[in-house]
């Protein structure tokens, strides 16, 4: 297993994750994620050459159910939006993804 | 105290007339009002007006109905969401959400008569095992305050313990219902993958979640379960097999049935006292007819890079949904425990990494199940101890995240594989502290633990004991 966790590694990983970490603790996430990815290395002992991955365990497949409105789980547009910090004509506010300034 | 009867006992004198569901919700209130300000087991409390009107209802319903659960307050984990009323999953992620609709497992409790009295305290998302990673404070163990009560579902433990709820709804991805109920001195069962929907639960890791009863006996559990268990429409995953009814079976004739013990789980890392609580267990057993013998299960310490890999892997995806625009508060909020979870989940998954980390993880896990199901083809039910340490001080914990997760290494070796396991109290430490061990049985097996936590609760009375708050 390849570990050397670096403070870019982890500015990276939170990227990709969507987390903005403060800066003054990277590096001790970094050591932490260190530390536990070392304890994880008992794995690279297992010989899993011939070994399929299980990612779950029902021993069901092609789960499926009839495609009808079930009309008392609708949500009405006040419901659907009433956790929503910020809605305007009964849409959803989010921050701006298109950079308006950007030349075409 | 009327809190302290068994479900069966409170609905025989619901109907008998010897006390009203009026009564009992007083009394859960009196003892919220004494017990939570020291051990901080609520997030949210309904308003007592409201589930004395419930109870007024079900006090009218007595005649008709045949639910034993008609009048019966419960607790939910605040991880399951409700139509109404606030759900936290213990973050301020979701402060201030109110879901418009409601999960399986509540809707059920619901159909039955049962009350909702209150929303319980955790680890956020289910992520530790002392309910200490909540931003709601940590919730403080009944048998001693300075301790934690254990977690996830700390909060559903330390309630029940207290007797401010009859019982509880837990949540078990690695050991949190199993956990908090050792160390809180109650009754808890991990069921089996699929056995009861997760619709509306929220998740941690997909694919190891199972939705289980907390409670002070094994009988109570058995009630519980036969009334949430069962296949739904809305959770792809819960399982088309029928649902025994566990109550009716408990006393079932087991003698013949053979408890293995693993002897990797009873090695260094195991507290002596605990050990010796726990084996002991046997000399109740032979009395009902069961052999216990000595089996092996040598993979057993992979258990958890296993867990904390897939764990994590699958919470990453399923908490990255949570950007605050259409419900709760954005992701500057989540602990500092949670952030860890989300990097080595992203991390194991991402490009480079994923067959070294996840890849591999899954690969062994497979391996575990075929661990498990030698280990079970050998006996028919596995005795584990549930934690390797008493109760751990508030704060022990959070200073080390490695040892945190060591923990877990008890209970978190089921969960990959989708196995049952019932938690159950097995004695005390010297100073008074609640030990408790789990029987693990193959898939679809809780009506075999159930019957030999009950007929093993006919023969003790470790779980009668309460703390004194």
């Amino acid at each position: 297993m390849p570990t050397v966790i670096t403070d870019d590694i982890v500015k990276k990983v939170a990227k990709l994750a969507n987390l903005s970490l403060p800066s003054d603790k990277v590096t001790t996430f970094a050591q932490q994620l260190e530390s536990i990815l070392q304890h994880f290395k008992t794995l690279d002992k297992v010989n899993t050459a011939d070994v399929s991955p299980t990612s779950q365990v029902t021993g069901l497949k092609n789960i499926t159910r009839e495609d009808v409105i079930d009309t008392s789980r609708m949500f009405t547009q006040q419901q659907a939006l009433a956790n929503a910090k910020q809605s305007q004509h009964g849409y959803f506010v989010t921050a701006a993804t298109i950079n308006k300034n950007a030349s075409r | 105290m009327l809190l302290d009867k068994t479900i069966l006992e409170l609905s025989a004198g619901l109907r008998k007339g010897e006390f009203t569901a009026t009564d009992i919700i007083e009394e859960c209130y009196r003892n919220i009002e004494n017990f939570d300000p020291k051990i901080n087991a609520f997030i949210t409390t309904v308003p007592k007006e409201e589930a004395l009107k419930k109870a007024k209802e079900a006090d009218q319903k007595l005649k008709t109905s045949v639910s034993k659960l008609l009048g019966i307050p419960f607790v939910l984990k605040d991880c399951y969401v409700t139509q109404g009323i606030p759900t936290t999953a213990a973050s301020n992620v979701l402060k201030g959400f109110i879901s418009p609709y409601n999960a399986t497992v509540y809707q059920k409790l619901l159909d039955a008569g049962a009350i909702l009295i209150g929303k319980m305290n955790m680890d956020a998302w289910g992520h530790g095992g002392s309910s200490e990673n909540t931003d709601f404070g940590p919730v403080k163990n009944p048998w001693d305050t300075t301790r934690v009560a254990g977690g996830s579902s700390g909060g559903p433990a330390a309630a029940i313990a207290t007797r401010m709820a009859v019982f509880a709804i837990g949540e078990d991805t690695g050991g949190s219902i199993r956990n908090p109920s050792s160390w809180c001195n109650i009754t808890g069962l991990k069921v089996t993958y699929g056995r009861v929907s997760r619709y509306g639960a929220i998740a941690y890791a997909s694919s190891f979640d199972s939705v289980g009863p907390m409670a002070k006996t094994a009988q109570d559990c058995a009630i519980i379960l036969e009334t949430i268990a069962g296949h739904d429409h809305y959770d792809a995953t819960s399982s088309p097999q029928s649902v025994p009814p566990y109550s009716q079976i408990l006393d079932k004739s087991i003698s013949g049935v053979t408890v293995g013990i693993p002897t990797e789980f009873y090695g260094d890392g195991l507290d002596s006292e605990i050990k010796s609580t726990i084996l002991k267990m046997s000399q109740d057993f032979e009395k009902i007819g069961i052999k216990t013998k000595e089996i092996s299960m040598p993979l057993f310490d992979l258990c958890i890079p296993v867990y904390y890999l897939v764990g994590p892997s699958e919470t990453s995806a399923n908490l990255a949904r949570y950007d605050g625009i259409r419900y709760g508060n954005d992701r500057t909020n989540f602990t500092d425990e949670t952030i860890r979870r989300i990097l080595i989940g992203t991390y194991a998954l991402s490009a480079g990494y994923y067959d070294a980390y996840y890849k591999k993880a899954q690969q062994v896990r497979t391996l575990f199940i075929e661990e498990y199901n030698k280990a079970l083809s050998e006996c028919d039910i596995l005795l584990q101890p549930v934690m390797p340490t008493p109760p751990t001080k508030i704060g022990e914990l959070l200073t080390d995240p490695l040892k945190n997760l060591l923990a877990d290494i008890y209970t978190v070796s089921q969960n990959p594989v989708g196995v049952p396991s019932l938690a159950l109290p097995c004695g005390f430490t010297k100073t008074g502290l609640p030990i408790g061990a789990q029987l693990v049985g193959s898939m679809f097996s809780e009506d075999l633990l159930l019957a030999l936590g009950y007929q093993f609760q006919q023969l003790t009375d470790y779980h009668l004991a309460k703390p004194k708050l």
